[in-house]
């Protein structure tokens, strides 16, 4: 097959039409959506950048924002934390390491919603079982109907309960993959624990880390069910998200044009708090080219 | 050997057969609140669609969604080329002219298979269906409000009957938030703090609105700010439940039947709700009352002029089955299916109604419910900014009612908001 020849681009070229169809033409559609005014049984109406300047004068556009920035940064950075630790402890050796894995990997099998509502219920702040447990025990309870901050921190809980099997088994099949001779060649040089872990574990599972943190921000900005179910954006809009925002805008008032100029900023503002984790991984991938 | 080529043959093949199936099949799909569908199906006065699909034999698939999630999926259905909906509900408040296009004009229908006594239903409901001189809707239900109490606990606290005056339910409110004596909490007054119509029906006890009939945003007059007021005391005092802003409609039936709650304000039918023994834990002991009104409104009012919704009959225009549709609406609508729809609980829709012996002998909030009708009016004028106003008018109720705002400045910002939006 000669090098100018049409083959290959024709063999690939199935996949880069379905690629065009089903992901190229409606971020097209939705980018001339944003331009326009447009709602219910209403043909769309060339507006400019009216919608753009509408959404960021609004200051819960901004609110959302700002909660949605909070809640995604706690998240996935505690998120990693944590499953880097569920991982480490695993691969060093658990009792009845099969049920246990099967244990930690057991929220990814359960609905969203139906967590949200089981997680609602063991909290509601006047009979839920954990409110009545940590009153017994003389704690104070978490007061996510009325105070934002308890809100938002539910809200973040159950995303990181979730969603911590997805961190977690990229996380232990890296440690997996790490060569054993690796870690018997530092101990004979006399390294601590915590160099092998600095020096061999945290460079070599960088890749792992970054799919997983890269997934993650995507995963934790689209974040709707849970404040949807939880909270409905309240009290008093202050627990709204961006993704919520964009549904209250788009649906519930009809205004599909905004709700598509929100759809471009989330986009936007997804690529910008991964853009330091793309970089990284673009460097590491071409560092040897 | 399963072969690529009779892989895709095998596919092709049956997407061919389910498309020719969902052709041909007799099937009516509505889209409905869930409450429609208790209705019409309920147990006491049977299946309201039994003889219809026996004459016609359609089926009818019922989709049921909650009021919000309902009306998204409708107008989202019915912007599309084509949609498998034939029939759905629409609330009052949400049937406003901006969307009155997605709809079938329902007059060539009537006058080709009339409904049955047409005239006979309210004439408020009848007109507010009326868009540019174009039917849009037939009503099928109204809800309104009553005050339902549970004679079982006022007994414990020595209370006799309910409150006549809303200075009387204000202190019947406050003694009946207490711990029973196995340790339980009750509260006095339950409510839903996550939607407006029910704080419209605080409101309305001193005769108060959000946006009245003239168009005219008047939530920061006396009357709401003293609505507010009170349900902020309410809330600090214990009487509301604390998770007050997060507790849904449905929420609040929970609170009622398990006697968590002592009082609400709601819907009468929902009194066949707390007193069904399947459901609740003082089956026969609630009981409704009509939702009384201030001292100082006596003479003008006799009870409270409460809240009333109604939900109608809409045709998407580009549903595919219209005749049958048509044909079906007519049905639910008739005297008959009235009548027996009101027996499962629904609101009728019809005068008439109120004077079959079967209804006053089963329903035995058809008096109270007669009274409430003579004052009672909608929570909020229809236009089409009102999900967008109803949201704002939510966020400050909150705001206040949890402290973060006075009740009088929660309330002047609403009105600052909310008069542009109304045109």
């Amino acid at each position: 097959m000669s090098r100018g020849s049409a083959t290959p681009w024709l063999l690939v070229a199935p996949t880069q039409l379905l690629l065009l169809g089903v992901i190229g033409l409606p971020s097209l559609y939705v980018m001339w959506l944003a331009l326009t005014q447009s709602s219910y049984g209403q043909a769309p109406v060339w507006v400019g950048l009216q919608n753009y300047r509408t959404v960021l004068a609004d200051p819960y556009f901004w609110r959302a924002l700002w909660n949605t920035l909070i809640v995604v940064n706690v998240v996935v950075y505690g998120e990693l934390v944590l499953a880097m630790g569920i991982a480490v402890l695993f691969a060093g050796g658990v009792p009845l390491r099969r049920a246990m894995i099967a244990v930690v990997l057991a929220p990814y099998a359960v609905s969203e919603v139906v967590a949200v509502m089981v997680w609602r219920y063991l909290m509601e702040p006047d009979i839920g079982p954990i409110t009545h447990a940590l009153e017994a025990l003389g704690l104070p309870g978490l007061d996510w109907s009325v105070s934002p901050v308890a809100a938002l921190g539910l809200v973040g809980i159950i995303n990181v309960w979730m969603h911590l099997p997805f961190t977690f088994i990229l996380l232990y099949t890296g440690l997996l993959a790490i060569p054993a001779e690796l870690y018997e060649a530092a101990r004979i040089d006399g390294a601590s624990p915590w160099t092998e872990f600095r020096r061999i574990t945290l460079p070599v599972l960088m890749p792992s880390i970054l799919v997983a943190v890269l997934f993650r921000i995507i995963f934790a900005f689209r974040m709707f069910s849970e404040v949807w179910l939880l909270t409905q954006g309240g009290p008093a809009r202050s627990t709204e998200v961006v993704a919520l925002y964009l549904y209250l805008t788009g649906f519930r008032y009809g205004d599909f044009g905004g709700a598509a100029a929100i759809g471009v900023l989330m986009l936007l503002g997804s690529l910008l708090l991964s853009v330091f984790w793309l970089r990284r991984a673009y460097r590491g991938m071409f560092a040897h080219a | 050997m399963l072969t690529r080529r009779s892989l895709m043959g095998g596919i092709a093949g049956a997407g061919l057969a389910a498309g020719a199936h969902a052709q041909g099949a007799k099937e009516l799909t509505i889209l409905a609140h869930p409450v429609m569908l208790s209705v019409s199906k309920g147990s006491r006065a049977g299946d309201i669609t039994e003889a219809w699909r026996q004459r016609t034999g359609f089926n009818v698939t019922w989709v049921t969604l909650e009021t919000n999630a309902l009306h998204e999926r409708l107008f989202r259905e019915a912007s599309l080329a084509a949609t498998t909906i034939d029939i759905a509900f629409l609330v009052n408040a949400r049937a406003v002219p901006r969307i009155a296009g997605l709809f079938q004009p329902l007059d060539p229908w009537m006058a080709k298979a009339p409904i049955e006594q047409y005239d006979d239903i309210f004439p408020g409901l009848r007109k507010a269906m009326v868009f540019d001189g174009k039917t849009m809707g037939v009503p099928f239900r109204h809800s309104t409000s009553g005050l339902h109490y549970n004679a079982e606990l006022f007994a414990e606290r020595g209370i006799s009957g309910p409150p006549a005056t809303l200075e009387e339910f204000i202190e019947t409110a406050q003694k009946m938030t207490y711990k029973r004596a196995d340790g339980s909490q009750v509260n006095g007054f339950c409510i839903s703090g996550d939607t407006y119509p029910n704080i419209v029906d605080v409101a309305r006890m001193l005769n108060g609105d959000f946006i009245d009939a003239g168009m005219k945003v008047v939530a920061n007059e006396a009357p709401m700010v003293k609505a507010i007021t009170l349900l902020r005391d309410f809330y600090k005092a214990g009487v509301l439940p604390r998770s007050f802003t997060t507790v849904k409609d449905e929420d609040v039936n929970t609170w009622m039947a398990s006697g968590r709650a002592a009082m609400t304000i709601n819907g009468l039918s929902r009194t066949q709700f707390y007193n069904d023994p399947a459901k609740s834990k003082f089956p026969g002991a609630f009981k409704v009352a009509p939702v009384p009104v201030a001292a100082a409104l006596r003479g003008q009012f006799e009870v409270a002029p409460v809240k009333t919704e109604f939900w109608s009959m809409v045709m998407p225009k580009n549903a595919t089955k219209k005749e049958v549709a048509w044909s079906l609406i007519a049905e639910l609508a008739s005297k008959e299916a009235t009548t027996k729809a009101a027996i499962n609980g629904n609101g009728p829709i019809r005068a008439s109604a109120y004077e079959d012996p079967r209804i006053q002998a089963q329903l035995p909030y058809a008096k109270v419910e007669a009274s409430a009708l003579r004052y009672a009016r909608i929570p909020l004028p229809a236009f089409d900014n009102s999900a967008k106003a109803a949201d704002i008018f939510v966020e400050q109720m909150q705001a206040a009612v949890l402290g973060m705002k006075e009740p009088q400045a929660a309330m002047d910002d609403v009105v600052k908001r909310v008069q542009p939006l109304v045109v």
